[in-house]
């Protein structure tokens, strides 16, 4: 397996020195970037290109750069980070608009899961800036123990070819007097960990950066009297969509809900089902929204469902107010990259008539207009929103030719491959253990012990309304409370059992 | 034989209606001299009370307050109280006691790791032997009452242990406060409650740290109660001053060289004229 995975990250004119992270992948989250971080590290090391002190450069500090950097480290490599922000993560360091979750994208296919199941640099469903907050306490931690050097403020502007088996590294600051890796510093590897790229502005209308914080939510209370124009059918654009038509969308814990009531329903097999089936046709969102009509109609019919129906009607804004949803290539809103429940979300929205969909463009007219596929609105009565999906900055480091054979070797990724292909007593026990985080190892008293923080920080984060501790006992958690919250107890944390505890009584000396 | 231990660790001391253990002796940023038990004994009595040996009924010192600043959020560190040990109290530790007394014994450092379920740890017995417990859950709560007034608390972030049955070693009425060390004799907390064999302990790490208290006989326990750097390195001085005695003054110049090399690596700039004049 170790050979499919190296050449899907493979930039292959550059031999064996240059390795890119699945930023041409379908669904790219932040598990799943970290998951196909460590599966490179791990076929790396299967390949035997690393081995302890070689020298590895990681181009970009997002969540795949810093957990590829953290993989390498753990096997001994010498590892420079260069992120050209000004810090780590800089991008979602601020987005606390929007909820990350492990599992939402893949859902119905893959259970809901409240956690991640990683080695380390686990995190949880939460704000987007509280998983960076703890991906980064762990990464702080844990990269002391290792040979890893991170240079924020540095942008790598070229690859250099190879000489005698090296890569050199042309590197800019990007403000002056940024202490910079030793002069002529050569690396065996390099790693290109930029996926989460910038989304590039459309011409005329504001910046579109998806993690950027906004005011959606204010806008629809406050700009009645405007017109909503989403443009782009990806997962951004549903979501951004999503938030405008629900009340109650919660940055996205109403689809939450709402994946957890489906789950094991007949419906949410028949959405697996229809999304399994869509992948290999050529006219996979005709298939899809076919299905997801189908949903609709059951959602709406189905006595099963009335609870489900129920939340998401109670939600929607009032009848009259719309938001129009387009998108250049596809016919309807229903993208093969977007997730499922969203889509479901938005079938049931356009059932309603909160969303109307149109196939085109957004543009300016002449005359002072928006145009949005059929519909042309005032230009100062139309807010818009851009979500084209993002463009890795590769511009300066690979030619369109190696960017366009990355894309074909990265289609086998685009089949849900980012499963854990390393096996999890790879991670050296010695070193992972002297940095507190020890092999993974789900009934391991150690490994659950140096979980015990987070998930305490999760339950805390899941039921705000009740006194919950989590306590680590030799081989699952027992986690105490004393009024929990309507919905249910997850059954594990990070894979690791959890027990509940009503009354975690002891009779005082 | 005796120790310079101002307060045996395991004394019994009594504080209104309440009895404890002294489960640590620490001193605090201002240099007060502090016994460190479980809170809630002391909960019933006012501030400044008297605290006694309940054997001899000798005054021991007093009740303080340490609970400034502390989170209510964090219910642990309400687990541990402080009373402050009388300036003019002596005591000569015995390390082969009589019945009602316990054995000198001293501890080094505190724990800083958190404890893992399965591990062991121990407490002292009266004659100072060690007895052995499970750590049974890690970051754990309890919900217990004050004694006293019967107001209700949720302390979390305890951890629990358990001794062995068999061997008589059950926690009793009385031994709120007992310090739990690990293998290597580190304070790991201090019991708070507890039902004959199984007991949950207070973690001391975070409180200290919180607090700013160290270990009354050791130079620094966490990093952030350390002195300050001007204070290490005047120490650091006294020690290379000493060195240079032994030496005989050939090795000055290296000796100070090694001096400003430890300036530089607290990252602060050493007056090399100042360094000099006092050599």
């Amino acid at each position: 397996m170790h050979e499919e995975i190296l050449e899907t990250a493979n930039v292959r004119r550059r031999g064996q020195h240059v390795y890119c992270i699945g930023p041409f992948a379908e669904r790219v989250s932040f598990a799943a970037q970290q998951q196909r971080a460590l599966n490179l590290v791990w076929a790396l090391k299967q390949k035997h290109l690393l081995s302890e002190g070689t020298r590895v450069a990681v181009v970009g500090g997002g969540i795949a750069g810093l957990t590829a950097a953290l993989g390498l480290g753990l096997v001994g490599c010498a590892v420079d980070v260069f992120e050209k922000g000004m810090q780590k993560m800089p991008r979602q360091r601020d987005s606390e608009h929007r909820l990350v979750h492990p599992t939402i994208n893949l859902w119905p296919q893959v259970e809901l899961s409240l956690t991640t199941r990683l080695p380390f640099l686990e995190w949880f469903c939460s704000d987007c800036t509280i998983a960076v907050g703890t991906i980064e306490r762990q990464f702080e931690k844990i990269a002391k123990t290792c040979r890893i050097d991170v240079f924020e403020r540095i942008e790598v502007t070229e690859i250099l070819p190879p000489i005698r088996g090296k890569v050199a590294l042309s590197l800019q600051p990007v403000v002056p007097s940024v202490p910079l890796p030793a002069p002529e510093t050569e690396y065996s590897l390099v790693i290109l960990a930029i996926g989460f790229g910038r989304e590039e502005p459309l011409p005329g209308f504001p910046d579109p950066d998806y993690w950027m914080p906004d005011s959606l939510e204010h806008r629809r209370s406050n700009e009645v009297h405007k017109k909503f124009i989403v443009s782009g059918c990806g997962d951004g654009g549903l979501i951004d969509t999503l938030r405008i038509v629900h009340l109650n969308f919660a940055k996205g814990k109403l689809a939450l809900k709402i994946a957890a009531a489906l789950s094991k329903t007949p419906m949410a097999q028949a959405i697996a089902d229809a999304e399994m089936a869509a992948r290999p046709l050529a006219q996979a969102t005709d298939h899809l929204e076919s299905a997801y009509e189908k949903a609709v109609d059951d959602l709406v019919a189905e006595p099963d469902y009335t609870g489900v129906r129920t939340l998401m009607d109670e939600s929607l804004v009032g009848a009259g107010f719309e938001v129009r949803l387009v998108d250049k290539k596809l016919t309807a809103p229903y993208s093969r990259n977007a997730a499922p429940i969203h889509k479901l979300l938005l079938a049931h929205a356009k059932f309603k008539r909160r969303v109307i969909f149109h196939q085109g463009e957004v543009a300016h007219s002449k005359v002072d207009t928006v145009v949005a596929g059929r519909a042309v609105c005032p230009r100062d009565r139309s807010h818009v929103i851009v979500r084209h999906g993002a463009t890795a900055q590769f511009k300066f480091l690979l030619s369109d030719a190696e960017l366009d054979e990355l894309r074909a070797d990265q289609k086998p990724l685009r089949n849900f491959h980012i499963d854990p292909y390393w096996n999890p007593s790879f991670w050296p026990h010695g070193r992972v253990a002297m940095s507190g985080w020890p092999v993974y190892d789900v009934r391991d008293a150690t490994f659950i012990s140096h979980r015990r923080d987070i998930a305490e920080e999760a339950m805390h984060e899941h039921f705000p309304e009740s006194n919950v501790s989590v306590g680590a006992r030799e081989d699952h958690f027992l986690v105490a409370y004393t009024n929990l919250a309507p919905h249910p107890a997850p059954a594990e944390l990070f894979g690791i059992e959890v027990r509940m505890s009503t009354r975690p009584y002891r009779v005082f000396l | 034989m005796s120790t310079h231990q101002p307060l045996e660790i395991g004394r019994r001391a009594k504080i209104g209606r309440g009895v404890c253990r002294v489960g640590l002796v620490v001193t605090g940023r201002d240099n007060r001299m502090l016994a460190l038990t479980a809170r809630h004994t002391l909960w019933s009595t006012p501030h400044s009370s008297d605290v006694h040996d309940e054997a001899t009924g000798e005054l021991i010192g007093s009740r303080v307050d340490l609970a400034a600043g502390e989170s209510k959020r964090s219910a642990l560190w309400q687990c541990i109280g402080a009373f402050q040990i009388a300036s003019d109290f002596t005591h000569d530790a015995d390390p082969d006691p009589a019945p009602d007394r316990v054995a000198a014994f001293q501890v080094l450092e505190v724990r800083t790791d958190p404890c893992i379920a399965g591990m062991a740890v121990y407490r002292r017995s009266d004659s100072g032997e060690r007895v052995k417990a499970i750590v049974v859950e890690v970051g754990g709560s309890m919900r217990s009452h004050d004694p006293v007034t019967g107001k209700e608390v949720v302390l979390s972030g305890v951890t629990e242990i358990r001794f062995s049955s068999t061997q008589g070693s059950a926690i009793q009425f009385g031994d709120a406060g007992t310090l739990i060390v690990d293998d290597a004799d580190a304070a790991v907390g201090l019991v708070v409650a507890g039902d004959s064999e199984a007991c949950c302990v207070a973690p001391l790490s975070p409180f200290l740290e919180h607090h700013g208290l160290r270990l009354w006989n050791a130079h620094s326990v966490v990093e952030a109660s350390e002195p300050p750097l001007f204070t290490r390195l005047l120490s650091l001085q006294q020690n290379l001053y000493a060195s240079v005695e032994d030496a005989g003054y050939r090795s000055l110049r290296a000796a100070e060289e090694a001096f400003y090399e430890i300036g530089e690596i607290f990252g602060e700039t050493i007056n090399r004229s100042w360094g000099t004049r006092q050599w």
